[in-house]
């Protein structure tokens, strides 16, 4: 048996669904940052509830792994999950916010990037589009993922 | 916008998405919720699936909640459909009567809690609407001169108790009626001597009963031979003597029916106590009006003819419905029994496969109808289980991703 690094996506989820624990490892190994940076963009820079978010992720995956069909790729599907999971959560936290306060909500840029202003101002524009392109906009930014991957990731054709 | 500023903004817009370090291995943390459950998180308890239901297939799940369902709709449309129909009712409406009805009386009413019509009212009877003389208008139009005191009082009357007729009388006798039947048998008889059967059949009758046989006939010779007898039996010795003719042969086929003629007895009714009323008056008036002229008393006569002249053919159709339900009719028809005559495996092959071929037609025709039964009259918890089925379809693969 191949060793985990080594072993495919597909490899690593079917031994996954076998019970391998190791399989979740490489995976994390691969996309846990990633995912855990889309998260936070989405999430409007609150590191805590990416955290949450790729957590329940990986909770899914560990559900759901044996129903993966392949018509698409692991990370794509990665992916589809955690920004599915970061519209949950962000739909509820913004009820929640509404509830308690009344108030909309405002995002806070991420405390360590160094030019806070234009930050600031990406992040609040960013804010102001519709949850569908906001998730356009930030997966095609995001390193490592090409168009043809977050259009399979929104399960939308590219070029959208 | 300077191409410097754009690629600043392409940069910070990548940084807002930058692949971070987590604040732990995530994965290590959802391994122990899968693990402990998710009861170990703040918050309502999901429900969770049972280890065998995971192994079953949604789809599996859902093909057999289709088959349950349909399955009960199977169990359950049957006997819905005879709780609509309470008693078998033939094509023109009447109620058809099998043998079984008619050894346990025949002329029970189904639902003897209401209508003594069986549940619906003689008023709706499209016999009895049809019942309504056609030429009771004509009859009725009287040719007195005008300002004649007794024409006015004759027209008033009449008037009167044609706004009464037939369906106020029909209300007014419309407490506890008998049923009246009229009851027609039919049964074919094989056996080995039809003459000796026929005449054997004959003598099912009872002439000091006021029985009779209506007709009768022999023909052919042999194995051709062939009789039919047509008995007058009375109404309540019916099952006795349907007993008596299956005990001559071997029964080939036997239907029974009941025509029920309860509505057609109380229009009959009802308008002849009408006519009888009319007639007392006109009776009243001839005598009261000795002193009027001589053209209106003739008038008055020649009224009362017509009204006496209604009162027959009431009473004979009367009598004429009283008699059909008084004797049931036997038709009975008895033939040679051929199979007997000509036994052999070939024949007994022959017609095995005929009987099963009509067998299979009827068996197909049923599961077609059957399956159309279920297909449309179902449409609506059909399309409520799709939409239910896509529904959850939809949610788990939002919820697998």
């Amino acid at each position: 048996m191949t060793k985990p690094e080594n072993a495919t996506d597909a490899q690593l989820l079917t031994r996954l669904s076998s019970g391998d624990s190791r399989a979740l490892e490489a995976l994390a190994n691969r996309y846990e940052k990633g995912l855990v940076g889309i998260a936070r963009g989405l999430l409007g820079g609150r590191q805590d509830l990416a955290d949450d978010a790729v957590q329940e992720t990986w909770v899914r995956v560990l559900r759901f792994g044996s129903t993966f069909s392949s018509k698409s790729s692991v990370k794509t599907w990665l992916y589809r999950i955690a920004v599915y999971q970061c519209h949950t959560m962000r739909s509820t936290m913004r009820r929640r916010e509404d509830r308690d306060t009344g108030r909309a909500h405002q995002t806070r840029p991420p405390a360590n990037t160094p030019d806070v202003d234009l930050v600031h101002d990406l992040t609040r524009a960013l804010d102001s589009l519709p949850e569908a392109k906001r998730t356009v906009v930030l997966l095609c930014y995001h390193r490592g993922m090409t168009h043809e991957q977050a259009a399979q990731v929104l399960e939308i054709p590219v070029g959208t | 916008m300077s191409n410097t500023s754009a690629n600043s903004i392409e940069e910070h817009l990548a940084k807002l998405t930058e692949p971070a370090a987590s604040t732990g291995d995530l994965w290590k943390k959802a391994l122990a919720v899968v693990s402990t459950g998710p009861q170990t998180k703040k918050g309502p308890t999901r429900w969770k699936r049972p280890e065998w239901l995971r192994t079953v297939h949604p789809l599996m799940a859902a093909m057999l909640v289709i088959v349950v369902g349909a399955a009960l709709m199977a169990i359950l449309m049957p006997s819905l459909e005879r709780q609509r129909l309470p008693s078998a009712v033939g094509s023109n409406g009447i109620p058809s009567f099998t043998r079984a009805d008619v050894e346990r009386g025949m002329v029970a009413a189904p639902n003897s809690g209401g209508s003594p019509f069986g549940g619906r009212s003689a008023f709706e009877t499209p016999g009895l609407v049809s019942a309504e003389p056609s030429s009771a208008q004509g009859e009725y139009e009287y040719g007195f001169s005008e300002g004649s005191a007794a024409p006015a009082d004759m027209t008033r009357s009449r008037r009167m108790h044609q706004e009464q007729t037939p369906a106020a009388d029909l209300q007014e006798t419309a407490g506890p009626v008998e049923r009246a039947v009229v009851r027609k048998a039919t049964m074919e008889l094989k056996t080995d001597d039809v003459r000796s059967t026929f005449l054997k059949a004959s003598m099912a009758i009872r002439e000091a009963g006021g029985e009779y046989i209506q007709d009768s006939s022999l023909t052919g010779e042999g194995q051709h031979a062939q009789a039919n007898l047509t008995l007058r039996v009375a109404a309540g010795r019916l099952p006795e003597v349907l007993r008596e003719l299956r005990e001559l042969g071997e029964v080939d086929s036997e239907r029974v029916t009941g025509d029920d003629v309860t509505a057609q007895m109380v229009d009959i009714d009802a308008r002849l106590r009408n006519e009888r009323r009319i007639e007392q008056e006109l009776l009243g008036l001839l005598e009261a009006r000795d002193d009027s002229p001589l053209t209106e008393i003739l008038e008055l006569r020649t009224q009362i003819g017509y009204v006496r002249r209604n009162i027959e053919q009431l009473q004979a159709q009367q009598q004429q419905l009283g008699r059909l339900v008084s004797l049931a009719t036997v038709l009975v028809i008895i033939r040679h029994d051929q199979t007997k005559a000509a036994d052999g495996i070939w024949t007994y092959f022959k017609a095995s496969i005929v009987d099963a071929w009509s067998y299979g037609l009827g068996f197909l025709a049923d599961s077609v109808a059957w399956i159309v039964t279920v297909v449309v009259g179902g449409l609506v918890w059909w399309i409520i289980a799709g939409i239910a089925f896509l529904i959850a379809w939809h949610t788990y693969k939002k919820k697998s991703g």
